[in-house]
């Protein structure tokens, strides 16, 4: 790791961090998940992998499969969590843990549709109808 | 210690985000259409509110209309389909950005010279 990785991985973690709230919505949890993948694709990829687009993608699949784990061992406890706002806790009641991940990574990241295949393991169907099922969920949604 | 991580704010970042994204592909897809007043009742208010609640939308029906505007003062005749408006609108954007480059002190003028003689010779 050269010395312009610190940088790099700090500003990767602001968004990793909200994706990964989007997912988890807990402080805590997140940030803890935050260093979980970060470190994982680190020591898994060290030396093999170069290009920093690609570590990303690394880091986000990782995130999102280990968000996945925890998120069905967290069950029940996160929707009483006070830290999110109500009309966000009725999107976790609607929307499964796969389509907010899709959802997140089309809107905010602007990822295109192989890489959020690549990081969320879906086939490509499933991710089209992903990010076109929420989007309308999302413009009927009463604010 | 200040934390580099902020909460977001989920719940009205994307509603009101996938909102303004639908309003602007509608709005896209159908200014051709409400400018030749083709749009049902419904449509035309559906698109005038998307008018009145997103600045972007209207930049972009503005930037539409003045296209429209340019075109009809050209083509006197009026009956443009909208494949050759839309032919002709990317043929006039290379043509711009041509002469943009080529001829820099003077390429306004013979910008014009050559969209005139253009339209010339698709009137006959």
């Amino acid at each position: 790791m050269n010395d312009e990785y610190p940088k790099w991985i700090e500003n990767t973690s602001r968004k990793l961090y909200s994706f990964v709230f989007c997912l988890i919505p807990d402080e805590l949890q997140s940030r803890q998940l935050v260093i979980d993948s970060i470190s994982k694709v680190f020591i898994e990829h060290r030396g093999t992998v170069k290009d920093k687009s690609r570590i990303k993608l690394l880091i986000y699949k990782t995130a999102f499969l280990l968000a996945k784990k925890r998120a069905y061992q967290l069950d029940g406890l996160l929707i009483d969590n006070e830290e999110i706002e109500v009309s966000w806790k009725r999107f976790y009641e609607r929307l499964p843990i796969e389509r907010r991940a899709v959802m997140y990574l089309d809107m905010k990241l602007r990822m295109s549709v192989e890489e959020i295949m690549e990081v969320t393991e879906l086939p490509r169907f499933e991710v089209i109808e992903k990010i076109y099922g929420s989007r309308d969920l999302l413009i009927q949604q009463e604010l | 210690m200040q934390s580099i991580f902020e909460k977001p704010n989920f719940g009205t970042d994307f509603i009101a985000q996938a909102r303004m994204e639908e309003a602007l592909r509608f709005v896209r897809e159908n200014v051709s259409f409400y400018l030749d007043g083709k749009l049902n009742h419904f449509e035309k208010k559906k698109f005038d509110s998307y008018l009145k609640d997103y600045p972007a939308c209207v930049k972009l029906y503005q930037k539409n209309k003045t296209k429209r505007d340019l075109l009809e003062n050209l083509i006197p005749s009026k009956d443009l389909s909208l494949t050759d408006a839309q032919a002709l609108s990317f043929e006039l954007k290379e043509l711009f950005e041509n002469f943009r480059q080529k001829e820099k002190n003077s390429y306004q003028d013979n910008f014009w010279k050559k969209v005139t003689s253009l339209f010339n010779s698709l009137q006959e």
